[in-house]
């Protein structure tokens, strides 16, 4: 059982942990304070029953460039080895991109990926449904090439179908009234 | 922004040499270092004594790594114009880089004082007194600048800070209102956006801070809500609110509203749900929507049949058929089922994920042994209804685990035969078989059967050679067996398995070092750091806390006690940099808005040093001192001189002959060192121009065995009994360090609180026995008031019996409870024998007779059992081979155990 909710400051010393548990690209404790203290609706964590971070998405909003339109960039996303399969880093990102588009407005969203990691690549493309925009040769310390990738948000990833992909519910004013029909027939108090 | 002092006015200087100061300033502030000081030597050709440029001199200097020069100057500075607030303003300036704030401050003050009004001077005032939380200075300092300047928004945003966070909330709320009452209609502050949104919803959380305010903030909430872009934050908000106020319908449409909009993987959102529908009180709603990760109100409070019926309808009826594919509102419904209805739902659960191939299936299933809680003394903080149990002693006997193993061998047989789940049409994946072993032999190890969880695992290995996640169970399983060696190398096949995952390289560089083959760890961990440089520096610029605690406790192990304290100091200092850290954002903050998000970092702040990195560095270096003050021998450095004095003329001349080889053989080793760093340097051309090479004088940790272990033993406690007082750990090193102080009265207060938090722990028992001991002599002697003191409170200790009848009763007692966890039996055991208290039995019978299956028996505290016996000596030496054999029987890879191992 693995909570997903947005990371608090007690949270940063445990993200930054997880980070150096799973990835080569680490950064001290003050980036993360920058990213809580500048977007704090873009950081998110998984938790699991033990109050262990399982799993982190660190977001941004790119700021800089005045000409293009609001956008988000994923600087960090990892979930331990031991958490895996059930989907925790999809759910991560999906919640970070959502309140980029709802607190932020952004238009769309970039991160770079190694050339080499397949499994992050096929989570962004066919799960996440992101698109590569350029190639940065040599964008790691370690000479690799990154794929620049894109998702442009739209109208689905409000609605129903792509809430369908987040576990999100199906709901309508209707669900409320099932719900206090079902509970009509108990007499709580 | 402009940092720097302002040009002065007193004492003025000619128009050509005035011109030179504001270049000087300039200069300094545009960071042209090398400009600014060749026009300060200008004017002081001429003025050789002009305060001013001496101290611009001194700021400009400091910026060029010539602090002793810098200090000089500014000194020289102030002391030829003392009226200057440029001068004093620049001592200040200095004092904030030393990271010297309470001399800053002053020096600030005094600048104030000649130039109240310098709004400069004032906000960087306001910085430090921030930053060292001189809060109602803060306020006043806040109040003045906005006083001077009204017209600008961070000033009324500061200062509702300052009075929020010095307690006044109704006046904090006054000033934001105050502030957006000077905003006219169509401001762009008054159209929704995230600086409003941040500012509005701040404003709540200043609202929610005053007691039993519900009311009013559900009024605000409603009010703001056209500004607000954070509309989870909000809905949370109003659900809490809602239920609070007993509005349990409201509140049950917006954590609908919630899952609506995808949080639906937040326990709290749950929690917030249930309470809704349970028509709950206020302050059991209050309490829920405090509750943290996965914890949910089905453990908070006893549940009726009847609640959780209602509740099981609702995640079944409503909850699974709107949100099928969410994993929560699958797992909630196991925390409420009983009998076959929950053999049935586990069982779905737990094939999905076999299927899945879920490697924390078992951790996830272990949240649900969960029995009802004991209350202990603690009746400040309120109690869960049930708690987690983890001891395999608890957890075999665990009846939802009955239930699982049953199931899962079930399945298990079921696809040996037919690689089917039993009834099932279908085949399943070859994988399937592979992930109900990889369950059931972590379920043979949360019972505590190593033997047989190691034999399960090995079907993986042979079942799927190349699957990582099995050689890391596998690993765990040895290191639990008492083989820490084995262990790591299993990680280290597995790590070849995958050489690019840095988790399993990590986790073999974590087994390494507790195997003590710390070499071999850092060779592990540096194939993933950084490539140029030093690696063991990589990791301390990144703050890889985790790598320096394991690496400064197998220090320990090994008895290498100034590389010890060297990395567990090395935690401490990454700490004053976290608290360091804030400094930029006192300013940053308040000009994004993001005042929520900065007001819990202060707190966090507040509470650094009681975080878990830091309480674990902390014990550590306290445990290190105190093991070296009762030790003073291994504090001795290598390079130190032995002790000539005790030897023989021909072995005083050998010793000399080797320790000067020794000492020749080491400089060469670091010139070669030196030589080759400084090649690797020129390498990286460009990389880092002029960079010194640095060098670590001091890599073994010498110069932390030249301390007084005492003196620093006690700066650590005096942090921990401030920050961590509800930590057992901080009474018991509290008393540890008192007693060899020989501060009685401390030691004795230390035992009342760690007994308080826990009077079970034998920690606490074998401390108490042993205060007693070492005074029971001393105070019938001893007639001074404290001296009577301390032996009316031991009494008060002892529960007013004398030692004696404390250890017998104790002993008593416990012997009659069969989970009771080993290390308590070792301390019952040496305190039998310490105090000769009359016991009818032989005190080793504590430890040997149902020892192994109490609680807490993990292979290290059966080798402490088994020192305990050994000191017995000759009358136990029965009951020794008796509790060897037996340990034998359960961890027989534990091989200082086995037949032939000497003792």
């Amino acid at each position: 059982m693995v909570c997903i909710r947005m990371a608090t400051v007690d949270d940063l010393l445990y993200m930054q942990n997880a980070n150096l548990w799973c990835l080569p690209e680490n950064y001290q404790m003050k980036y993360y304070f920058y990213h809580l203290l500048t977007w704090p609706q873009l950081l998110w964590v998984a938790e699991d029953s033990q109050h262990k971070i399982v799993g982190y998405v660190l977001a941004k909003m790119e700021e800089d460039e005045s000409h293009k339109p609001p956008h988000g960039h994923i600087t960090s996303l990892a979930v331990l080895r031991t958490h895996r399969k059930r989907g925790i880093a999809t759910l991560l990102m999906i919640h970070s991109q959502r309140e980029m588009r709802r607190v932020f407005r952004a238009q769309y969203v970039s991160l770079h990926v190694r050339k080499s990691n397949r499994a992050a690549f096929h989570l962004y493309t066919k799960t996440l449904k992101y698109a590569i925009n350029d190639i940065e040769r040599g964008y790691y310390a370690d000479g690799e090439d990154a794929y620049d990738m894109r998702c442009t948000f739209n109208e689905s990833h409000d609605t129903e179908k792509y809430l369908h992909i987040d576990h999100g519910a199906k709901l309508d004013q209707s669900a409320v009234d099932i719900l206090e029909e079902k509970l009509a027939s108990f007499n709580l108090q | 922004m402009n940092n720097g002092p302002q040009a002065g006015q007193k004492n003025p200087l000619p128009k050509k040499e005035s011109d030179l100061f504001k270049a000087v300033v300039k200069h300094y502030e545009s960071k042209q270092y090398k400009k600014g000081i060749k026009a300060a030597e200008n004017i002081l050709k001429k003025f050789p004594q002009h305060g001013e440029t001496l101290a611009m001199k001194g700021l400009t200097l400091n910026c060029m790594s010539k602090r002793e020069e810098a200090h000089d100057y500014v000194r020289r500075g102030l002391r030829n114009d003392m009226r200057s607030h440029v001068c004093w303003h620049v001592y200040g300036l200095l004092y904030r880089t030393d990271r010297d704030y309470n001399e800053a401050i002053k020096a600030y003050k005094q600048a104030l004082r000649i130039d109240p009004e310098n709004l400069q001077i004032l906000r960087d005032l306001s910085l430090l007194q921030i930053q060292m939380r001189d809060l109602n200075g803060f306020v006043i300092t806040r109040h003045t600048i906005l006083n001077l300047k009204p017209n600008n928004k961070v000033h009324w945003l500061a200062f509702a800070l300052s009075k929020h966070l010095s307690g006044d909330l109704e006046g904090a709320i006054s000033v934001i209102d105050c502030y957006i009452g000077t905003l006219n209609e169509g401001a762009p502050e008054l159209r929704r956006c995230f600086e409003s949104s941040e500012l509005a919803m701040y404003r709540i959380m200043v609202l929610n801070e005053i007691p039993d305010n519900d009311k009013s903030v559900l009024e605000h909430l409603e009010k703001c809500k056209d500004l607000v872009t954070d509309m989870r934050a909000w809905l949370l908000a109003k659900g809490t609110a809602l239920l609070k106020l007993g509005e349990h319908g409201r509140a049950k449409a917006i954590f609908m509203e919630l899952f609506q909009r995808g949080s639906t993987e937040e326990y709290r959102v749950h929690s917030g749900l249930m309470c809704g529908i349970l028509g709950l009180d206020k302050v059991t709603c209050d309490l829920a929507m405090k509750l943290e990760a996965t914890d949910t109100l089905v453990t908070l409070i006893p549940l009726s049949s009847k609640q959780k019926a209602c509740l099981l309808t609702v995640y079944k009826e409503v909850l699974g058929p709107m949100m099928p594919r969410s994993n929560v509102v699958k797992r909630i419904p196991l925390t409420l089922l009983e009998g076959d209805d929950l053999r049935e739902a586990l069982g779905t659960y737990i094939r999905r994920d076999l299927t899945k191939g879920v490697p924390f299936l078992g951790s996830d299933l272990s949240s649900l042994f969960v029995v009802e809680n004991k209350p202990n003394g603690d009746t400040k903080h309120s109690q869960p209804a049930f708690v987690r149990v983890k001891d395999p002693a608890d957890v075999r006997s665990h009846p939802i685990m009955g239930v699982i193993i049953d199931l899962v061998d079930n399945y298990i047989s079921s696809l040996t035969v037919s690689a089917k789940y039993p009834g099932e049409v279908d085949e399943e994946l070859p994988s399937t078989i592979l992930w109900a072993w990889f369950l059931r032999a972590q379920l043979h190890e949360m019972c505590g059967d190593y033997t047989e969880a190691l034999s399960v695992i090995e079907k993986c290995i042979k079942h799927t050679p190349t699957a990582v996640d099995m050689y890391e169970r596998k690993a765990r399983i040895l290191k639990l067996c008492g083989d820490t060696n084995l262990a790591a190398d299993c990680l280290d096949s597995a790590r070849e398995l995958d050489l690019q995952d840095r988790y399993i390289n990590n986790k073999t560089t974590k087994y390494m070092l507790r195997a003590n083959r710390d070499n071999v760890a850092r060779e592990r961990i540096s194939l993933f750091t950084r490539h140029e440089g030093n690696p063991e520096q990589n990791l301390y610029d990144m703050q890889c806390t985790w790598y320096e605690l394991e690496l400064a406790a197998c220090y320990a192990r090994k008895g290498d006690w100034g590389k010890c304290l060297k990395k567990f100091t090395a935690v401490e200092k990454h700490f004053e940099d976290f608290h360091e850290d804030q400094f930029d954002f006192h300013s940053y903050c308040l000009r994004k808005n993001t005042l929520r998000s900065y007001v819990e970092v202060l707190k966090f702040e507040d509470n650094l040093w009681g975080q878990n990195f830091y309480t674990q560095a902390a014990s550590g270096l306290v445990n290190s001192y105190v093991h070296l003050f009762d030790n003073p021998k291994d504090g001795r450095a290598a390079s130190e001189e032995p002790d000539y004095s005790s030897m023989t003329p021909a072995q005083r001349k050998k010793a000399k002959a080797i320790a000067r080889k020794k000492k020749k053989q080491a400089e060469k080793v670091l010139a070669e060192k030196v030589l080759a760093e400084s090649k690797s340097k020129e390498g990286d051309a460009g990389e880092k121009k002029g960079g010194k090479v640095e060098i670590d004088p001091d890599p073994n940790g010498e110069s932390f065995l030249k301390l007084d272990p005492l003196v620093e033993s006690k700066r650590y406690i005096s942090t921990l009994v401030k920050n961590a007082p509800r930590a057992l750990k901080t009474w018991v090193l509290s008393y540890d360090v008192s007693i060899r102080r020989g501060k009685k009265l401390m030691a004795l207060q230390s035992l009342f609180r760690a007994k308080a938090i826990d009077p079970d722990d034998h920690e606490v028992f074998s401390r108490i026995v042993d205060f007693a001991l070492k005074n029971s002599n001393a105070t019938s002697e001893d007639k001074s008031p404290s001296g009577e003191v301390i032996s009316s409170e031991t009494k008060v200790l002892l529960g007013g019996l004398s030692l004696n009848e404390f250890v017998s009763t104790t002993a008593i007692k416990m012997k009659n409870d069969t989970l009771l966890d080993l290390p308590m039996r070792i301390a019952l055991t040496k305190a039998l024998i310490a105090t000769k208290a009359p016991f009818e039995f032989d005190p080793g019978t504590i430890i040997v007779e149902g020892g192994l299956s109490a609680r807490k028996a993990s292979i290290g505290n059966c080798r402490e059992a088994l020192m305990c016996l050994q000191d017995l000596g000759e009358s136990a030496v029965e009951l020794k081979e008796e509790w060897v054999a037996k340990v034998r029987a359960k961890y027989p890879l534990a091989t200082d155990f086995s037949a032939n191992a000497k003792k």
